[in-house]
């Protein structure tokens, strides 16, 4: 361990004392040059995901949806505006492992020069990979969820993912609209969360938006620890006890199956249970709660189901991509699909491989849904102030028949929503 | 807060119930290091183990939970005592933290054998949807049964252990090996029959949780970790302590759930650890006997 | 038929490599049938790794030991204590945890021993009444006096053939050490016979028929007890010492 930690000292020493030379002979020569990129030139950007460890479906799945875009530029004549050079991506594994994260986005940046990045699919690695991109003044665009990301205020990390902010806030929102359209009587809220970074954050989030709306009474915030949750009529019994008619929820598979079985066994009728994506569009889910499922509002950025109403060129990407890996696009296949292409048209937008003038074209980068065909979540890409995607909005999903059924907003809603949820004694 | 009977009702059952199956889970754990004063972690990697060989059964279709247990249990107790003839034989002899580095070692792979074989996806029986329910207390058939199951087997192996002749002489052995030996007593062969039943308890353990819980490779982890703590409260080498120790964990969490969150109950139950290590090292129930 | 022409135990030459204070080069004693025989010795003499080597709980590292006529050398304490070879270990070495009642009856060791527990127990009572008394008591609270007859008794619980006693009155009181060896009288009058290891020389010389002085590892002298009591060498042994 401290022989590999002291090589990679030295490497990054030599490795600096070369891209200085580099970086010197590059001024001079920028003197004689005109600044355009030969036709051979490729693009080195760099892409850091888990391919290994906990987020290594989400690495994987990522990976697969930046291979997707950047090959299909390059068959059709690569970047034009870069005299038709290809897109390289340079790949590597940050294992699910912050130093691992560190150390691989540094040596994608110092070594392998790349000129943007796209990551990290998955929040932990994200947060100390953006700080090195920071560090470097190297533009990348992320595909993790988690909302605090983007409340660090770094200049060249970008968010394409829709965010535990917008997802929280879209179950509150839809709640409200239930209360209006489907009169459903709501009085008393609760917020149950796994007690990891995912379900605290969506915790805090919940509880603001709960707060804002003012009318509901928070009667009860219950965190529990998703590993050591044996059995869940504990939480479910104290939920009932208070008479809570919509519950927000935060789980992982494994206790958001436990706490649904247990409403189920203690009959805890709900108006609506809510969840910011988590356990219930994992298929394991449905998988082993079967019917008992039905009815679980989830709010995500992407979803396969919402291919059918796609524009005809984002649905032609997702029918590539499924046909390419032979799976269907999860929500970090979307996110990422989306991220690299906004990588792409910034890369369009640029006359030389300088990373400044990429960070300045990704700055102003306003895709609409329908208009590239590689951006397929709705509505499309264009960042706030906190480069989170202010285009990106949460759709609203239910299962209904063990499916994951998009019910909101209308123009993407395949079924109308069942709120409130039929009791459970009426469910046979 | 107030909480209706029904409510009250509810967790001190359900509370109950879940605890002895924890005790279920820590009796074997605790039969082990009384005998062979071994720190067994890869018990919960038996249980683990077993979790999945009734997932397996039951998914293909060849049995029931149950009939899958009454498999597990007896071909568990048979390969314990090969385990205790061959991985385990020269564990007692090694000093403590090497002993525990050893079993913790065990441990993992176990588990992360688990993790290869059958991928980390969550796993989770469907249950029969029967429940009794009386004054507002609902309680699944499933959890009646692994409760009463956990009780059964925690009485059984009391009364084997304080009633027959080999019982006995396994607690002697546990209470004092040397004197044992020099009576005659065959410890390497009780400390074969502990092993086996040990893996008997964990096949019992392994069953019951699968019919109740959800269940993911790491899993395994927690429940050394459960045991662990229930064992210590409980005296570590006091087996029906453990068992009723497991059922106060249960009660505990059940109740720290319903005034707090299982968050807060899970670090009491941490913290209440330290104080039973700081105050009464030889568990609750213990007595002490001067030798 | 040969337990009466043979002794039941007879070590020649016996080797133990153990520690430097507890060596044992070369001890030779015999026990006929009926016999009670006592090993003396000062501390560190080689008497308790001689019985423990016979026992089996220690490795021979040369000699001879036959026990009713069988070579012993390599057999476990186990084994020993199955063919009727008891010992009544130094320390007690009870199960304090246990009832006393249990450790009599852990004591019957054999099918033989377990078929006649109850019988077994009767006499055990008999012969320590204090022990029917507390036979519901943990074996760890009991006084030094009566963990030392449990030891016995539990011994005795066994029906041994043998009964090895390993310094039975260390410790305690002489009114107590009185009381236990009125016991082993009894058991000797009974007919089993014994060897004992004893640092009080004058209870054991009473006891016993014949004995044996060890030292520095080596038997050094034998003889009925009434020759050694008059011997010299015995008292420069032990007078100093005790």
């Amino acid at each position: 361990m401290e022989k590999d930690q002291h090589s990679i000292g030295q490497d990054n020493r030599r490795w600096t004392r070369r891209t200085v030379l580099k970086q010197a002979a590059a001024v001079a020569g920028a003197a004689f040059l005109p600044r355009f990129a030969s036709a051979a030139t490729e693009i080195p950007i760099g892409v850091v995901v888990g391919l290994t460890g906990a987020a290594a479906d989400y690495g994987r799945d990522a990976l697969r949806a930046f291979e997707l875009v950047a090959d299909r530029v390059n068959l059709s004549g690569g970047i034009k505006s870069l005299g038709g050079a290809k897109i390289k991506l340079l790949v590597a594994d940050h294992q699910t492992d912050l130093r691992v994260a560190s150390s691989e986005t540094e040596r994608l940046i110092t070594r392998e020069n790349v000129l943007g990045i796209l990551g990290w699919a998955a929040s932990g690695p994200a947060r100390v990979g953006s700080e090195v991109g920071e560090r470097y003044q190297v533009p990348s665009i992320d595909t993790s969820v988690d909302y605090k990301l983007t409340e660090r205020g770094l200049k060249y990390f970008y968010r394409a993912a829709i965010n535990t902010r917008q997802t929280c806030n879209r179950g509150v929102e839809f709640v409200q609209e239930m209360e209006k359209t489907q009169g459903a009587a709501v009085k008393r809220v609760a917020i149950v969360h796994e007690d990891l970074a995912y379900g605290t954050g969506a915790g805090d989030l919940f509880k603001e938006a709960i707060e804002r709306v003012g009318r509901w009474q928070l009667v009860d915030r219950v965190a529990y620890t998703a590993a050591k949750l044996t059995e869940a009529t504990g939480i479910v019994n104290k939920l009932k006890a208070q008479n809570v008619d919509v519950v927000f929820q935060a789980s992982y598979p494994a206790d958001g199956i436990l706490i649904q079985r247990a409403m189920k066994q203690l009959r805890l009728d709900l108006v609506a249970n809510v969840h910011p994506a988590g356990a219930p569009p994992n298929l394991q889910y449905v998988g082993n709660l079967k019917s008992d499922a039905n009815y679980v509002i989830t709010t995500l950025g992407w979803t396969s189901s919402m291919a059918e109403r796609l524009p005809a060129g984002a649905k032609a990407t997702v029918d590539e991509y499924t046909k390419r890996y032979k799976v269907a696009v999860q929500d970090q296949a979307g996110y990422s699909l989306s991220a690299a292409a906004a990588m792409v048209a910034a890369l369009s937008r640029i006359k030389s491989l300088d990373r400044a003038e990429l960070w300045q074209a990704i700055d102003k980068i306003d895709l609409s849904f329908g208009q590239d065909p590689n951006v397929i979540i709705p509505f499309g890409i264009k960042w706030d102030e906190k480069h989170d995607n202010a285009k990106a909005q949460a759709v609203v999903t239910q299962i209904l028949g063990q499916q994951l059924v998009v019910v909101s907003p209308k123009d993407l809603a395949l079924q109308a929503p069942v709120v409130p949820a039929p009791s459970w004694n009426k469910r046979g | 807060m107030e909480f209706s009977p029904s409510v009250i009702g509810q967790m001190l059952f359900t509370g109950a119930l879940m605890g002895s199956i924890y005790g279920a889970v820590a009796m074997g754990f605790s039969l082990i290091f009384g005998v062979a004063k071994i720190i067994n972690f890869a018990h919960a990697g038996v249980v683990l183990w077993v979790m999945y060989g009734v997932l397996v059964a039951v998914r293909s279709g060849v049995a029931h939970p149950y009939v899958a247990g009454l498999v597990a249990i007896p071909l568990c107790y048979v390969i314990g005592h090969g385990v205790q003839r061959t991985l385990m034989a020269r564990v007692s002899a090694m000093s403590d933290d090497m002993q525990i580095i050893y079993t913790f070692g065990l441990l993992l792979v176990l588990t992360y054998m688990a993790q290869f074989f059958f991928g980390p996806d969550v796993h989770f029986l469907p249950s029969s949807g029967l429940a009794v329910e009386f004054g507002g207390v609902v309680l699944q058939v499933e959890t009646i049964i692994a409760g009463a199951l956990a009780l059964g087997s925690a009485l059984a192996l009391h009364a084997f252990l304080s009633r027959t002749w080999l019982g006995k002489a396994i607690r002697a052995s546990a209470d004092n090996r040397r004197g044992a030996t020099l009576m005659g007593l065959d410890v390497v062969r009780l400390s074969r029959v502990a092993m086996a039943l040990s893996f008997a308890l964990a096949a019992l353990a392994g069953t019951i949780l699968v019919t109740v819980t959800t269940f993911y490779p790491l899993r395994g982890l927690e429940l050394a970790v459960l045991a662990f703590v229930i064992v210590v409260l409980g005296g570590m080498d006091n087996v029906f302590a453990s068992f009723v120790a497991g059922v106060l964990i249960g009660m505990f969490e059940a109740l720290g759930t319903l005034l707090f969150s299982p968050s807060i109950a899970h670090m009491a139950i941490y913290a209440m650890i330290f104080a039973v290590l700081l105050v009464r090292p030889q568990g609750l129930f213990r007595r002490r006997a001067t030798k | 038929m040969s337990t009466t022409l043979s002794p039941i135990l007879s070590v020649e030459r016996l080797r133990v490599k153990y520690d430097l204070f507890e060596a044992v080069f070369d001890v030779s004693f015999e026990v006929w049938p009926g016999e009670a025989v006592c090993l003396l010795g000062s501390n560190g003499a080689g008497k308790t790794t001689s019985l423990r080597a016979i026992l089996g709980a220690l490795p021979i590292a040369g000699g001879r030991v036959c026990f009713l006529g069988d070579d012993t050398s390599g057999k476990s304490p186990g084994a020993m204590t199955m063919r009727g070879m008891i010992y009544v270990p130094e320390g007690r070495e009870l199960f304090p945890s246990l009832t006393v009642l249990e450790n009599l009856e852990l004591g019957a060791i054999t099918r033989e021993a377990r078929a006649r527990t109850r019988a077994s127990l009767e006499l055990a009572c008999e012969l320590f009444p204090i022990l029917a008394e507390r036979r519901m008591q943990l074996a760890g609270t009991l006084s030094g006096g009566q963990q030392q007859m449990l030891a016995i008794a539990r011994g005795l619980m066994g029906l041994p053939r043998l009964l090895m006693l390993d310094e039975p009155s260390l410790g305690l009181a002489p009114v107590v050490v009185e009381q236990v060896y009125a016991a082993l009288g009894r058991i000797v009058r009974s007919g089993t016979p014994i060897i004992l290891v004893e640092q009080h020389v004058h209870q054991a010389l009473e006891l016993c028929q014949r004995g044996y002085v060890l030292e520095g590892g080596r038997t050094v002298q034998q003889g009925s007890t009434a020759e050694l009591a008059g011997s010299d060498r015995l008292r420069s042994a032990y007078l100093g010492v005790n």
